[in-house]
């Protein structure tokens, strides 16, 4: 499997307005295979997102490099923990935002955003407008517009953090299936234990502030996952002694 | 688009109707009362009402592009105090620099009028654009809005709330500076006018005040409190 992106040597300090500093990230290196789904797993204050946001290239880092292998940054999507849908636009503009850059018809686009909006279930909400939608229905819109434009890699930032727990479930499901179906490289960045085994390929584990890579565990198990097996129960206590603070 | 349905109730439309009308029908029997030329009356209002209405697009197209321009990024660091300590300059004291340069003319009155209504339209979009959440900002630089797109799907609905706002503060300190600056600068045609002329006589004065200000509050209630509705409405996630 070839690499789709490499991290090495990050590190980050952010300059509060008071004059101190606070080191987020030092020395992070990792190696991100394509096709792979990987999660960062780290207690509040790990730098975990700031992580995330550096290798999309939100942010910018102080020391070190991100090396996208094998695809352009441009081939990447991201889902917001709280969605980031723009108030003024309806479901079907907020879907469309990441086509308009790439000179499609506007035949073409329509295409694309109704069929994403089928696949997770949003049709009849094309014209409605976030403030109309659930929690649940807003991060599914965060997710057909990350899909929308056919990600090589797609950066997820606790993006079922924000919804109740049979939502997030169904939720993870369904990005399980799309994951398997289209191939893309999942990033995730999540607090949930749980979360990570249920999904992930390999999990990171950061330490607290300033983040440092603690463990890099594989998730050797089937799909999909039985989280009352007791492989899983083993692996929880496992993730859960090294994030412990 | 869903401001239309603003005015779709019957009820709605009539008392949107009664609020154009008011105004007028004031004047009317204010003008036939107070023994009056209600077409100079008319003619008065229409002029100073239009010079506003010029000074207002004016100030409204230069202090947006000033806005989008300036808000954020390091010109920021180094406009916006500037632009802080220049809107704490009092206007009027630059009216008779205006006078010498342009004279009594419409172009003393209408830039006169432009840096009295361009702060609040500024500042309040400004002010509104700084508050847009980060992760907005973030969702447009991972897909890519640039150019028209940017201004079409961001930049002009977010800053839409902070234009209607600053436009309504804009036009309120805008009629007072037009009718003082009319009076000043003895404008021949325009309210400033008409309140020269009617200035010993209180009640007419009185009367004249009281039908300025309906015609002021009709406008608002119209145009503006709509649009404002309009405009928060739409910054709710």
């Amino acid at each position: 499997m070839s690499t789709a992106i490499t991290v090495k040597n990050i590190s980050k300090t952010f300059r509060e307005d008071d004059g101190t500093t606070t080191a987020a990230l030092r020395n992070i290196s990792l190696s991100i295979k394509t096709g792979e789904f990987f999660v960062i797993l780290g207690p509040s204050g790990s730098g975990k997102s700031t992580l995330l946001r550096i290798m999309s290239e939100l942010e910018t880092s102080d020391k070190g490099s991100v090396t996208w292998n094998s695809v352009h940054p441009n081939g990447c999507a991201f889902v917001f923990q709280q969605f980031a849908l723009l108030p003024w636009l309806t479901v079907f503009e907020n879907v469309s935002l990441g086509l308009l850059s790439m000179s499609l018809s506007n035949a073409e686009i329509t295409k694309r955003v109704t069929n994403r909006l089928r696949l997770l279930g949003l049709q009849k909400f094309a014209k409605h407008y976030p403030r109309e939608l659930s929690g649940g229905m807003k991060q599914r819109v965060g997710f057909a517009r990350a899909l929308v434009i056919n990600p090589k890699v797609l950066f997820l930032d606790e993006p079922f953090s924000e919804l109740d727990t049979f939502t997030a479930e169904a939720l993870r499901k369904e990005l399980l299936e799309l994951w398997k179906k289209e191939k893309f490289t999942v990033i995730m960045v999540t607090h949930n234990v749980d979360e990570a085994i249920e999904l992930a390929d390999r999990v990171t584990v950061l330490t607290t502030r300033p983040g440092t890579v603690e463990a890099i565990l594989p998730i050797g198990l089937n799909r999909p996952r039985s989280m009352r097996s007791p492989e899983v129960f083993d692996l929880h206590d496992k993730i859960t002694n090294l994030v412990k603070p | 688009m869903r401001f239309a349905k603003t005015y779709k109730n019957k009820l709605h439309v009539g008392i949107t109707l009664l609020f154009v009308a008011l105004p007028f029908v004031f004047f009317l029997v204010f003008s036939t009362v107070a023994h009056l030329s209600f077409p100079e009356l008319l003619g008065d209002l229409v002029l100073s009402s239009a010079r506003l209405l010029l000074a207002y697009l004016l100030a409204a197209t230069i202090g947006w592009v000033c806005a989008v321009l300036f808000y954020r990024g390091p010109l920021a660091t180094v406009a916006l105090p500037i632009f802080d300590v220049l809107q704490s300059f009092p206007t009027f004291a630059a009216l008779p620099i205006a006078v010498l340069f342009w004279g009594p003319s419409e172009t003393t009155i209408i830039s006169f009028l432009v840096i009295t209504i361009i702060w609040p339209i500024f500042f309040s979009i400004v002010s509104n654009l700084t508050m847009m959440r980060k992760d907005w900002q973030e969702a447009i630089t991972i897909y890519h809005l640039r150019g028209w797109n940017y201004l079409q799907y961001y930049l002009i609905p977010a800053s839409r709330a902070g234009f209607v706002t600053g436009s309504i503060v804009g036009l309120g300190e805008g009629w007072e500076a037009l009718i003082a600056t009319e009076i000043i600068v003895s404008a021949p045609h325009g309210l400033g006018a008409f309140f020269t002329s009617v200035n010993t006589n209180t009640s007419v004065t009185t009367f004249g005040i009281l039908g300025f200000l309906l015609l002021i509050f009709s406008v608002n209630k119209l145009i503006w409190l709509p649009l404002l509705h309009w405009s928060h409405k739409h910054l709710e996630g």
